[in-house]
């Protein structure tokens, strides 16, 4: 074989190679290059922006770029498993999903009813005692103002001298100690000149019953 | 009928206009979207016939456009601008393999068998039954050779332009593709 041959000479050395056309065997998916285009376009814009010192700030993770050609080519691939296999493949029995629904149902209703005695009680329990609190405060209340309504409690609120002016006016005999037992010695009254003892004796023979 | 003719006619993009505009921050993504235009497809098919599955193959072209809008302001045009991306492809699926082999803990010949079961599995895969005999014996190759091949068979680079990506001289690269030619050949007398 002539090594120094720059022309088509090896095809007398292999002429069954030399009769195949040089076709090109391999092909592609439709509109792959025009997509190629856009994708490779849009990597080197994105790359730019990486490179460009005069970001707005923003960073990406350190291994972003490296990884992103793959991560399009993935979402791609993945696109194109969507279209060609819609669906996931599994099944289910037949009325499975009716009955899914009532078991649900059922064990969360089961639920519900246990959760409202529970809270059903809680709740009688609180009003009893509400109840009783509002007993017990009416009846200090009432006890209160009894206190507060008694004779005693009332006559202790009017002074004393309206006391004693009033018994002046509208005494029995009878209450005359107690008047006197009340009034202060200054307050008895003070007779202009001594009275003599035949004096008192005609006094107290008087008005004796 | 002229209206009709210079909507299909396109200039050709030139790398110097890609550069150039590249360079001014304002027109960076209209370089880059006339970079895409002119090398997508050949750098995606020179990959992809390496690592065969659509898949992986789109996986690294994003790698490989994304390496490139990254350093392409650093390109010293000391090459020309395809050679440097293919470099880079090329670079990116010599790793993805090793990795692959790794990830695997097989020997590199394993691997073959796995991207081989990869082709027989392709969905991706509108060949004859003869293109899939050329294509399972060129996983037979080892990975330089496999590179060389397809290079100078699919892509129809000259050996400059092929040592210039892979760094290896021009000789060298003769004395490969031919090796190539010689294992094919046999793989394919053999499984008729």
């Amino acid at each position: 074989m002539d090594l120094n041959s720059t022309n088509r000479d090896w095809e007398k050395e292999a002429p069954r190679l030399a009769e195949m056309t040089r076709a090109n065997p391999f092909s592609v998916p439709p509109d792959y290059f025009s997509e190629l285009q856009s994708r490779l376009q849009g990597l080197a814009y994105i790359q730019s922006l990486a490179d460009h010192d005069s970001t707005s700030g923003f960073t990406v993770p350190d291994t972003y770029f490296n990884e992103l050609p793959e991560n399009i080519s993935s979402s791609l691939k993945m696109e194109r498993l969507k279209e060609d296999v819609k669906e996931a493949g599994y099944s289910v029995p037949e009325g499975y999903f009716t009955t899914l629904n009532d078991t649900i149902k059922r064990r969360t209703v089961k639920q519900k009813h246990q959760k409202s005695r529970i809270s059903h009680i809680l709740t009688s329990w609180g009003s009893y005692a509400a109840a009783a609190s509002m007993a017990l405060i009416a009846s200090i209340g009432i006890f209160l103002y009894q206190q507060n309504n008694t004779l005693e409690a009332k006559l202790a609120r009017i002074p004393e001298d309206d006391i004693v002016n009033y018994l002046k006016v509208h005494s029995d005999p009878g209450d005359f100690p107690v008047i006197l037992e009340n009034l202060d010695a200054n307050e008895l009254p003070k007779p202009e000149a001594p009275l003599s003892d035949k004096e008192i004796q005609q006094y107290l023979e008087s008005t004796t019953l | 009928m002229t209206g009709t003719f210079l909507f299909f006619y396109m200039a050709p993009i030139e790398d110097e206009e890609i550069l150039h505009k590249f360079s001014n921050e304002h027109t960076r993504a209209q370089a880059f979207e006339m970079l895409l235009k002119k090398y997508q497809q050949k750098i995606y098919w020179h990959i992809r016939r390496l690592v065969i599955d659509h898949d992986d193959a789109d996986d690294l072209v994003q790698d490989v456009f994304i390496k490139v809008w990254k350093n392409l302001a650093n390109f010293r045009n000391n090459s020309q601008l395809y050679t440097w991306i293919y470099r880079i492809a090329t670079n990116e699926c010599l790793t993805f393999l090793n990795k692959k082999k790794q990830k695997n803990n097989v020997p590199l010949e394993d691997v073959s068998y796995e991207l081989a079961d990869s082709l027989a599995d392709s969905t991706y895969f509108n060949g004859t039954k003869a293109q899939m005999k050329l294509q399972e014996a060129l996983l037979t190759l080892p990975e330089k050779q496999r590179i060389v091949f397809n290079m100078k068979y699919f892509d129809d680079l000259k050996y400059e332009e092929i040592s210039e990506i892979l760094g290896t001289s021009v000789g060298g690269l003769k004395a490969s593709f031919h090796l190539a030619v010689k294992k094919i050949e046999a793989y394919l007398l053999n499984h008729d």
